[in-house]
């Protein structure tokens, strides 16, 4: 059992991982208040972590909901009625939880927010709050007290009721709330999605599709007595609010919790708790695997005392998945027990609450070996595993969650494909959203009679969905399909590049012709430099691709990002074209 | 430590000090040093040298005040400022 943690008065202890009386049910209920009425009849809870990984607050579902129901009568109390939005940046707090759960209670639909990330980045996230604002907006936004002065600046013009701290809420006395019992198909929360090509684009989220979902993956990833969830995964992003919040909870699975921040600037803490409290499903991003294989390099083998054997759904998801990055985590944790049949390969998006697809427990990553010029003929040939370039390896995404089907249909004529035909991700089923908040447009473009265009390009091999990349961003060069992904790889890994550093679009020029583009970023140099870097880039894409493309050279970080880190390719193009984005003098 | 709101040589040589391992672009460190532009970080990293400067000034950086901190020397100031509020 996991171990309470030191403290001076009385010791913390986390939440226990089973129930010792009450049966697991996997989300099958009607509302999203049902189930923390169910969660809160056990002892099994939330629990949150230090940036030491020291046990700082225990949160048992019992108590969230106590809590929950006090500050959906003071939200309601304070003139918010059933239907309104309330914004919450999303910090990995127990305030953020109970006023999501308040909200629940009181049928306001919550509106979870990004945290700023990086350094010198207060322009860029500030236009994004004010987007998301003025797309949902909502009447209130609570937040850490930290973050206020930026969100009041986002904010400035926004007719809003409140900006507040989730403290102000626990100071209002007015009792005289209702709670509102919703129905299965009322909205419970907006989600902005890290959509690359709409934006700003909320989904919304009913009860009855949130919990069909949740329901399906619980299963797909055999959440039965015994797991218990670990997660740094921002409640901003699909994967952390859903998969890490919402399916645990309607589960009433025990969940650590260790914030992104704190994770990001000591990932090994991750591996620390999953180990300490025995957890058993944990995801990630490619990059999170590998920011901890990287941090232990210099580490002598086996000094890190952990114990992963316990580990039995190590997801991966939110990105492409990258196998060399997942074969060096496994190599580098294998002496501490980590198994490489816990990798779990998914696929998922906003549009669909989270999951479409897992693989199933303990069988480890899929790996397919396809040609590369295969993708341009929408052929997926396999190819000997033999590091050749003409090669590229894709991992599998498992299986459809049950409830749900996906087609692959062929990107001219929309016919459905078959096996190893490579073409446009449909799903259909009941956790497919009913559209975009206050979107008509951008529903209509990606739902279509039950029917969700992912976006996404993939491939059946058995059962089994092979997910290769965006089919928006599908560059045409003289009759030939190019993938943006196959010229900024090539790019990407030219000496002193990086993952993240270039775009590749096509550009109209005003005589119509299409010209394909690379926009690469690159670090200040003189004149002769940047020339040698233009012609370098040309000639390795040429040789590589076998495009020949005009190459732009612009300023670091200005190729924009979504919040799940992936480049926002068309974004990017967008910015370039309105001079958001400039070329360096070359 | 802090004169007329300029941080201390021991400061700002520590933070250069710290800086060194993660400066790949191999750019001349100066007050003025950008970290995205010039040191090409990303966020990531980031996070990864925000870690070494707290273990080094034994602090806790708020991830509210990173939005406000372009350069080396705002970086400065910021670990001065949080230094003084938290030894009183």
């Amino acid at each position: 059992m996991p171990q309470s943690a030191p403290s001076a008065s009385a010791p913390l202890r986390p939440t226990p991982t089973d129930n010792t009386a009450l049966p697991k049910i996997l989300a099958e209920f009607e509302t999203l208040p049902a189930a923390l009425d169910y969660a809160a009849k056990g002892d099994t809870g939330f629990n949150f972590y230090s940036a030491r990984g020291d046990l700082a607050t225990v949160l048992p579902f019992r108590e969230l909901r106590a809590r929950a129901v006090v500050h959906a009568v003071k939200l309601s109390a304070a003139g918010l009625k059933p239907g309104d939005r309330v914004a919450l940046l999303a910090a990995t707090t127990t305030g953020f939880l109970v006023h999501f759960f308040a909200c629940q209670y009181a049928g306001i639909i919550p509106v979870p927010m990004p945290l700023p990330t990086a350094f010198g980045r207060r322009e860029g996230y500030i236009a994004q709050i004010r987007n998301q604002v003025q797309s949902a907006t909502p009447r209130m936004i609570f937040g850490p007290p930290d973050y206020l002065p930026l969100i009041q600046e986002a904010a400035a013009g926004c007719e809003l009721a409140h900006i507040g701290t989730y403290d102000d809420v626990a100071a209002w006395t007015e009792s005289n709330g209702k709670l509102h019992t919703p129905r299965a198909n009322d909205l419970s929360y907006i989600q902005y999605s890290s959509g690359s090509t709409r934006f700003p684009t909320g989904v919304c989220v009913t009860h009855d599709s949130l919990l069909k979902n949740c329901s399906a993956m619980s299963y797909a990833v055999e959440n039965f007595a015994g797991q218990r969830a670990v997660s740094w995964l921002p409640f901003f992003h699909d994967m952390g609010l859903v998969g890490f919040m919402l399916a645990v909870l309607t589960s009433q699975t025990s969940t650590d919790y260790l914030a992104t921040e704190d994770f990001a600037r000591r990932p090994l803490t991750w591996l620390r708790l999953m180990s300490e409290n025995q957890g058993t499903m944990s995801f990630s991003p490619s990059f999170g695997y590998e920011l901890c294989a990287r941090r232990v390099q210099t580490m002598p083998e086996g000094s890190l005392g952990l114990d992963l054997s316990r580990w039995r759904i190590a997801g991966i998801g939110g990105e492409m998945i990258k196998p060399q990055v997942m074969k060096l985590f496994a190599e580098t944790f294998k002496p501490y027990g980590m198994s490489e049949k816990a990798f779990n390969g998914s696929y998922g998006l906003a549009e669909c609450v989270l999951g479409v697809s897992f693989s199933r427990p303990m069988v480890g990553m899929t790996l397919d070996h396809i040609a590369k010029d295969g993708l341009a003929t929408h052929q997926a040939t396999p190819v000997p595993n033999d590091g050749s370039p003409t090669g590229r390896t894709f991992v599998g995404c498992g299986e459809v969650i049950k409830g749900h089907k996906v087609e692959i249909r062929d990107v001219d004529d929309g016919r459905v494909l078959g096996q190893r035909e490579i073409g446009r991700v449909y799903v259909a089923g009941p956790s497919v959203m009913t559209g975009y908040y206050n979107n008509p447009d951008a529903t209509a473009d990606a739902v279509n009679g039950g029917w969700l265009d992912t976006g996404d390009l993939g491939y059946w091999l058995g059962a089994e969905l092979f997910i290769v990349g965006r089919a928006k961003d599908m560059m045409i060069v003289n009759g030939r399909n190019v993938w943006p992904q196959d010229i900024e790889w090539t790019v990407e890994h030219m000496d002193g590049m990086r993952s993240g550093d270039s775009a590749a679009i096509v550009l109209v020029d005003a005589q119509g012709v299409e010209k394909p583009t690379i926009l690469v970023q690159c670090r200040p140099g003189n004149i002769e430099e940047r020339g040698k870097l233009i012609a370098d880039v040309k000639a390795r894409v040429q040789e590589a691709v076998g495009i020949v493309c005009d190459v732009v050279l612009v300023a670091p970080r200005s190729l924009p990002k979504t919040t799940s880190g992936k480049l926002a390719r068309g974004k990017a193009k967008t910015m370039f074209e309105v001079g958001e984005i400039t070329a360096l003098d070359g | 430590m802090t004169v007329n709101g300029e941080p201390s040589s021991e400061t700002v040589t520590a933070l250069h000090e710290l800086l060194t391992p993660f400066n790949k672009t191999g750019v001349d460190l100066k007050p003025g040093t950008r970290f995205s532009e010039d040191l090409n970080f990303d966020s990531l990293v980031v996070m990864e040298f925000v870690a070494t400067v707290e273990d080094r000034f034994d602090i806790s950086v708020p991830m509210n005040m990173l939005p406000d901190i372009t350069t080396i020397h705002e970086l400065a100031v910021a670990v001065e400022k949080i230094v003084k509020a938290d030894r009183g």
